[in-house]
């Protein structure tokens, strides 16, 4: 048991790693919060959204003062994300949350795969910014 | 508040394309069902649009933070979660995310590339495991 802290520790030092890298929090900590801890699954994604606020504040500062980004990208679909979050609020406690990650969960793997073919072509690409 | 509705009403008018929408709303279902898995998303869209993997996850921030934000207040509101079961991972979170900051700027895009494709992997086999 006297571990336990030291692992929390590293669980949520390398959550913030990933969620302030833009691979999202979520892929460390939620596992660790619902396998170690056994915290149900809406509380633990309580957890990791407030987690995620204070880590992506952080580096988004720094982001935004060190290079220039395409905000407006960023807002166009951000406003395209509102009103699918609001559906998601009110259908929260109505759909089958389980079945439905299971359909993300194989779209997650098709766009994975689309990600290591296109592996290849990430050398030295004169892509803008 | 002019200025802000005007530029809602040009960012509407220039979204010709779904993908923006689909994609728009595809992340904040995710958000708000799953607590995670806007920034998945997100960096894909990003690239698509153009930009290359370091900007695009950095970019991926600017649309999950705000979301997370709206998404963690109704899961507070709705007493799913209290401040107290957080605050103990704020401290190793921020640290972690200091870290990660300075990685994402020195790491090449490749490497980011690849490992972005790990995540998603795995995020998808956990989610699929349910």
């Amino acid at each position: 048991m006297t571990w336990m802290p030291l692992i929390s520790f590293i669980a949520a030092a390398l959550a913030g790693v990933c969620g302030a890298m833009g691979f999202g929090s979520g892929t460390v900590l939620l596992l660790y919060l619902t396998f170690c801890l056994s915290v149900d699954q809406q509380t633990a994604q309580g957890i990791n959204l407030l987690f995620f606020l204070p880590a992506a504040f952080l580096a988004l500062t720094v982001y935004l003062a060190g290079r220039d980004l395409p905000l407006r990208r960023a807002g166009g679909l951000l406003l395209c994300a509102l009103p699918g979050a609001a559906l998601g609020y009110a259908l929260l406690s109505v759909l089958p949350v389980a079945l439905l990650r299971r359909f993300f969960g194989a779209f997650l793997i098709v766009l994975a795969i689309k990600e290591f073919l296109s592996l290849k072509k990430t050398k030295k690409q004169p892509t803008f910014r | 508040m002019n200025g802000f509705a005007r530029y809602i009403l040009k960012t509407v008018m220039r979204m010709k394309k779904w993908k923006t929408v689909c994609c728009g709303v595809g992340i904040g279902l995710c958000n708000a069902l799953f607590g995670a898995g806007g920034g998945l998303l997100a960096v894909p869209y990003f690239k698509a649009c153009g930009l290359r993997q370091k900007s695009a996850q950095a970019l991926s921030l600017a649309v999950t933070l705000p979301l997370s934000a709206l998404s963690a207040f109704v899961y507070l509101w709705r007493g799913y979660v209290t401040l107290s079961d957080a605050v103990r991972f704020v401290l190793p979170g921020l640290l972690g995310a200091a870290a990660g900051t300075l990685l994402l700027k020195k790491s090449p895009d490749r490497v980011l590339h690849g490992i972005f494709a790990l995540l998603l992997c795995w995020a998808g086999v956990r989610m699929l495991a349910g």
